[in-house]
């Protein structure tokens, strides 16, 4: 598999995952704010800091999401299902459709406002690394559909 | 256990109730031959087990006649079963509810009496309303159990999946000449599957075969194949059995008290140099407080390595037709079956202690959910026998390939891991206290060093046309053997240092509770290329099945 043959994901995740960075950071921050209250340093340095702080959390949070999107690619192969991911630990993951037990389509309600879904493919391993977040609802079906024909299709042999 | 092969004896028969259908009685009655749509004849699969008198061998073959799906058939567990149960119960109600006994027991007398009295009898009746409800059959190819006292629950378990058949024999089941039945399917938690506890041995040699037949039946046979002989009913062959001299020395190595015993006296000494009030009572020589020291340090041991002892006494492996079976243990028996084909990982283990014994622990899982010590667990091979006893369990291990060492990139890795943090520690202990003994902290990172050169060297890999091998430990050694044709999914990952070295992790995702089997710092090219390999669907499988776990390929006689 080469990468050529790797897609990236649809673009819209970036926002999902842009929304999801920032409440993700929000009890931190409130975290972080508490203890500028409560350490013995002047209230409005407290405040100060603690916004700061949040403010890199958050900036960090969103200046990753591009990175990570950036390499996220898949591909459906004629035997495999192929994933590549990761910005520090990058991963390129192999399921073969023979070995799919069960395709799970999920949206949640975030998913749903942007039009995505995320599917996932499990096998008889718990360790299978095999769910693609950010694809577009009915790409996402298309996919559903194919890798069961495929999974039908070779235990049938 | 005894005889293994007891012609079963019809013992003391459940009481059988609400019968509607052929009664299962203690003569074998042939079924009325209905083979529809069945490739495996009836007729002649029921007189390939005419020894199996049990009474259970009439409905389980009785599987295609009318009736049988009726309310027949439905057996009840042994009749000293609520007895033995709620022995389990009081030592689990112990184990659990002791803070309430204390309470009783601070109470006064009669009180405690009373309560415990009570508890006793409530733990006995549910236990006897429990078996009542309990009631388990063989129908076809699925092993049904109804139970339940207030939720009613009916669980049935395809043959065809079944994992593991295990057989427990505490001495309380041994004095009434009863066992404890686990079967377990893929998945599932630390509880067996379905848990029969007890039967007679005869009624659990009749399951364990009837559920081997049934499962043999259900793999699809080529039409107009005969069914393979039954070879069930023959004495299975020893394929291994464990000599007790490499036991003893691995219990003994195993010991975590073996420490104790050979510092015990070092430390009396120093205790008996600065006479220590401790040894006031005792001989006040040096040597009166050594010996009184090693003598406490020597049964201490000596308790440790018959614990181990006792536990894997007489540990044989056999097989019967495609079944292997482990059995071992002196007062509790354990037997666990395990139909070779489900064999999903191998996994030899050297520790330190295996290394001053020379025995190996060998190790195959299958899929199934135990994580506990239900899975062939051979704890001391000798290591000039290890290689063929794997190979008993995953055929090709015999003679293997010899293992990879990897790349230079993955020895400075594995140095700079070990060493950078240790270096940190001890410039941190230098410049934090400034004294000249601190100095004495650069020996960690150089120890660190010696760690990572020997990691590396442990670390490897190897592949053969049936199994990928991954090697690592360091002053012991781990080594996996996954069978290719097991593997469930695969991934290589590389963090950024690997990827500036060209290293990467190749993980093999399998079935079975470990789920996956990590093989660090290959080269990245190698891990590329056995990642597509070992993801390959099967070329020209005649398999039909090959997506269910273990239910693989085994049904064109080879």
């Amino acid at each position: 598999m080469t990468d050529e043959t790797l897609v990236p994901i649809d673009a819209r995740v970036r926002r999902q995952w842009q929304i999801e960075s920032i409440l993700g950071t929000v009890p931190l921050t409130i975290g972080v704010v508490i203890l500028g209250v409560v350490l013995p340093v002047p209230t409005v340095l407290g405040v100060v800091g603690a916004i700061a702080i949040g403010l890199v959390f958050i900036v960090g949070g969103l200046a990753l999401v591009g990175v990570r999107y950036r390499h996220w690619r898949y591909a459906l192969g004629d035997d495999v299902l192929v994933l590549q991911h990761g910005v520090w630990q990058r991963r390129l993951s192999m399921t073969p459709y023979f070995r799919v037990q069960n395709v799970d389509v999920i949206d949640g309600p975030l998913e749903r406002r942007l039009g995505l879904k995320r599917l996932t493919i499990s096998t008889a391993s718990a360790a299978t690394d095999a769910s693609i977040p950010g694809l577009d609802s009915d790409e996402a079906d298309r996919l559903r559909t194919r890798i069961l024909e495929r999974a039908g299709r070779d235990a049938a042999v | 256990m005894t005889p293994p092969f007891d012609p079963p004896t019809p013992g003391p028969a459940p009481p059988d109730d609400d019968q509607t259908g052929p009664a299962p009685t203690g003569d074998f009655a042939p079924p009325n031959p209905a083979p529809t749509g069945d490739p495996a004849p009836t007729d002649s699969a029921s007189t390939s087990v005419p020894s199996l008198g049990s009474p259970l061998t009439d409905v389980a073959i009785n599987e295609t006649t009318p009736g049988a799906l009726g309310s027949d058939g439905w057996r009840r567990r042994h009749p000293t079963s609520p007895l033995i149960n709620t022995i389990d119960n009081v030592y689990r109600s112990i184990r659990q509810g002791w803070a309430v006994i204390i309470v009783l027991a601070l109470r006064g007398p009669v009180v405690f009496v009373s309560g415990v009295a009570v508890i006793l009898a409530a733990l006995a009746a549910w236990t006897v309303v429990s078996h009542l409800r309990f009631q388990y059959r063989l129908v076809g190819s699925e092993l049904q159990v109804r139970s339940g006292v207030f939720t009613h629950q009916t669980r049935t378990l395809p043959v065809d999946r079944v994992q593991q058949v295990s057989l427990n024999q505490k001495l309380r089941h041994q004095v009434f000449n009863v066992v404890d039945v686990g079967i377990e399917s893929a998945g599932g938690g630390d509880e067996a599957e379905i848990r029969l506890s007890v039967l007679t041995e005869a009624e659990a040699e009749a399951i364990r075969t009837r559920l081997t037949v049934a499962r043999q039946r259900a793999t699809p046979l080529e039409p107009g194949t005969p069914l393979p002989p039954p070879t069930l009913a023959v004495e299975p062959t020893l394929l291994y059995q464990q000599p007790t001299r490499a036991l003893v020395k691995w219990s003994l190595a195993n010991s975590p008290f073996l420490l104790v015993a050979v510092l015990a006296p070092l430390l009396g000494t120093a205790g008996g140099l600065v006479e220590d009030q401790i040894f006031d009572r005792f001989p006040s020589s040096i040597v009166g407080a050594l010996v009184a020291i090693a003598f406490v340090a020597a049964i201490v041991l000596a308790a440790a390595t018959a614990l181990n002892v006792v536990r894997y006494h007489d540990l044989r492996l056999t097989q019967s037709d495609d079944e292997l079976r482990l059995r071992y243990g002196l007062f509790t028996r354990q037997q666990v079956d395990v139909p070779k084909e489900r064999i999903q990982v191998l996994v030899e283990n050297l520790t330190v202690p295996g290394r001053i014994a020379g025995v190996v622990g060998v190790t195959a899982h299958n899929a199934s959910g135990t994580t506990g010590g239900t899975n062939t667990y051979l704890p001391a091979v000798p290591q000039a026998d290890h290689h063929d006893v794997s190979d008993l369990l995953v055929p090709g291990l015999a003679l293997r390939a010899p293992i990879l060492r990897h790349p230079a990139a993955a020895l400075a890795r594995s140095v700079i891991r070990r060493v950078v943090p240790m270096a940190i520690v001890a410039a941190a202990v230098i410049g934090l206290t400034r004294s000249p003994w601190a100095l004495l902290t650069l020996v960690l990172p150089v120890v660190a060093a010696g760690f990572g050169w020997r990691a590396w060297i442990v670390l490897g890999h190897a592949e053969t046309s049936d199994v990928v091998i991954g090697r690592a430990g360091v002053w012991g050694e781990s080594t996996s053997f996954v069978r290719r044709d097991r593997v469930q999914s695969a991934s290589m990952s590389a963090t950024w240092t690997q990827r500036r070295r060209r290293l990467a992790t190749l993980q093999i995702d399998v079935a079975q509770p470990l789920g996956s089997v990590s093989i660090i710092d290959m080269a990245e090219s190698d891990a590329r290329r056995l990642l597509i390999e070992i993801t390959e669907p099967p070329t020209q499988s005649a398999s039909t099945d090959t997506a269910e776990i273990g239910a693989t390929s085994d049904s064109a006689p080879s």
